[in-house]
């Protein structure tokens, strides 16, 4: 999974690697928002569309309850059992683990954002990597970030064991000798008695300051430099946890799933026109390229992107204001609501009264055709309404700060219909023969991936 | 379905601050480091008020980001000046708190 990728800039980047790599691209539609990394990646492993599998966002709400369901809870609780059982019970690795000929296979998932490995199918895999929080936090002795290796299974357990020694030293290969490595004892963690965590604990140098602001920005900047690098370590960690596995049982298959993140972050901090945003995407590329010499590899994308040089000011209400957003220089008032900045939409939950989807599902400046909602949002869950931006326009709460630049991923208005920007993400495929299942939209990449051999 | 933007006098309804969920303002970093810069850049006749309860709520982290800027000392005696609403033109501090603001600004957009 190469994150924030859409169907023309894959295209046409892979016309740069020659005609005859693989198999496609073959255009997946997405017809449903909000388009952005949980929801994509949750469509893409359930095969269900949004509305069904009930992953909205990071954040969202059921209708009359203020507990807000988040995605980034998932390493640490056990979901919630209605909102979540869907994902549980369709997630790929469960699938996997479903079809006979998959039973036995090993699988790893590794991301560098810690819902994603879950909205794969974690509690069904070996192994789920990833990073605990997305930027260093506090510890007794300065600053650190957690890398989170849980183990589901027996074998799993053994190969992060077998593997501590050479995951350390592939993380040595990112930083410098100010860094400090180790693998540490984790928190108690609640997913049963077959489950297991590991952790890897990287110390940030001390010269990185003592506020968590000037720390992160000195990871803002690190990651500036190593996030391909990063992809490429978490895909060097799969293949060393599918090796410790071996052999496996009737000449099981290995699986790994791997969602890629570099093309994501510059695409938000320089914009998918951005040579970095370039680099990255062939770095993807390549890399995808270098595992087909192993074994078949499918590609796809959860969201697409677009250059977002102007913004649009999203304030919340202080003393006794309303939230309001400002729109080509015309500030709008918001009704009160529950918000929440989902991507690069602002979407609003009102716990009062009924909400009727076809009246008030998606409403705002920006008309977005209203058959597009029952496939979004599950009845329980639908906003009261949803302020889709302009094709150039970020909404962003910069304040003083924010003058626009970088991009934005999701769904955005152009000329008053949902724009066919972000509409559109690559299926491409690199195995020894034809797929054998070629689909039209996000929701049929499961069924492609399980008929892969 | 209208396809109007929606205008003030169109919405109606009880003002309340919202509870802000997701967005960037729950993360603390942003919220702290644009408590600061708001502070530092804060025009005169604006709403000291509010400026000061930002800075308040969030006086670990404000002080410990001057603290690294400018060292012990100098961050005290600026923390202190700026709760008791005096203006400080620091348009270099202003700007390095800027390039910090914006660092974790995008870092909270591409999820980390």
């Amino acid at each position: 999974m190469l994150d924030q990728v859409g169907y023309d800039p894959f295209d046409s980047m892979l016309r740069t690697f020659g005609n005859q790599v693989g198999w496609g691209p073959y255009p997946l539609v997405l017809d449903y928002i909000p388009r952005t990394t949980p929801v994509g990646h949750a469509t893409i492993s359930t095969g269900l569309l949004p509305k069904e599998h009930r992953i909205q966002g990071r954040v969202w709400f059921s209708r009359g309850s203020s507990a807000a369901h988040r995605v980034e809870a998932l390493p640490e609780t056990v979901p919630t059992p209605t909102v979540f059982d869907p994902l549980r019970r369709n997630s790929l690795a469960r699938r996997l683990r479903q079809d006979p000929t998959h039973r036995d296979a090993a699988i790893v998932a590794a991301a560098a954002k810690n819902f994603i490995p879950f909205l794969f199918g974690a509690w069904d895999t070996d192994v789920s990597v990833y990073p605990r929080t997305t930027s260093p936090e506090r510890d007794s002795s300065g600053y650190s970030i957690d890398i989170i290796f849980d183990a589901f299974s027996m074998r799993g357990d053994a190969a992060v064991v077998a593997s501590e020694s050479e995951v350390l030293s592939l993380a040595y290969g990112l930083v410098d000798s100010n860094w400090s490595l180790n693998w540490v004892t984790p928190a108690k963690s609640s997913f049963g008695p077959g489950h297991r965590r590991h952790m890897m604990r990287w110390q940030v140098p001390a010269r990185w300051g003592k506020s968590r602001s000037k720390v992160r920005e000195s990871w803002r900047h690190f990651l500036e430099q190593s996030i391909v690098a990063v992809d490429e370590f978490y895909t060097n960690v799969i293949e060393r946890l599918l090796a410790a596995m071996r052999p496996l049982p009737g000449g099981a298959a290995e699986i790994a799933l791997q969602s890629c993140v570099a093309t994501d972050s510059y695409g938000h901090w320089h914009g998918p026109s951005s040579l970095q945003y370039v680099r990255a995407l062939g770095a993807g590329i390549t890399r995808a390229i270098r595992l087909a010499g192993q074994a078949s590899v499918m590609v796809t994308s959860d969201h697409g992107g677009r250059d977002t040089p102007a913004w649009w000011k999203w304030q919340a209400g202080s003393n006794g204001n309303a939230a309001s957003i400002t729109t080509g220089g015309e500030l709008t008032s918001l009704p009160p609501a529950d918000f929440v900045l989902e991507g690069d939409h602002l979407v609003g939950y009102s716990q009062n009264g009924a909400v009727n989807p076809t009246e008030h599902g998606v409403r705002g400046g920006m008309l977005v055709p209203v058959q597009n909602v029952p496939r979004s949002y599950h009845p329980d869950q639908v906003p009261s309404w949803i302020v889709l931006p302009d094709i150039d326009s970020a909404i962003m709460d910069l304040r003083q700060v924010g003058n626009g630049g970088g991009g934005a991923h999701g769904a955005c208005e152009d000329g008053g219909t949902l724009s066919p920007v972000d509409g559109r993400v690559p299926l491409w495929v690199l195995a020894n023969a034809t797929p054998s299942t070629i689909p039209s939209g996000l929701e049929g990449v499961a069924a492609a991936f399980l008929a892969l051999r | 379905m209208s396809t109007e933007r929606m205008r003030g006098d169109q919405v109606g309804g009880k003002r309340q601050p919202p509870p802000v969920i997701g967005g960037v303002l729950e993360d603390e970093s942003v919220a702290s480091t644009m408590a600061l810069y708001e502070a530092l850049r804060r025009p005169p006749g604006s709403d000291l008020e509010e400026v000061v309860a930002r800075l308040r709520s969030w006086r670990e982290e404000v002080m410990a980001l001057l603290d690294d800027l400018l060292g012990p000392d100098e961050a005290r005696s600026l923390f202190d000046a700026l709760l008791r609403g005096q203006i400080v033109r620091r348009a270099d501090l202003a700007t390095r708190v800027e390039q910090v603001l914006r660092a974790n600004i995008e870092l909270v957009r591409a999820g980390g």
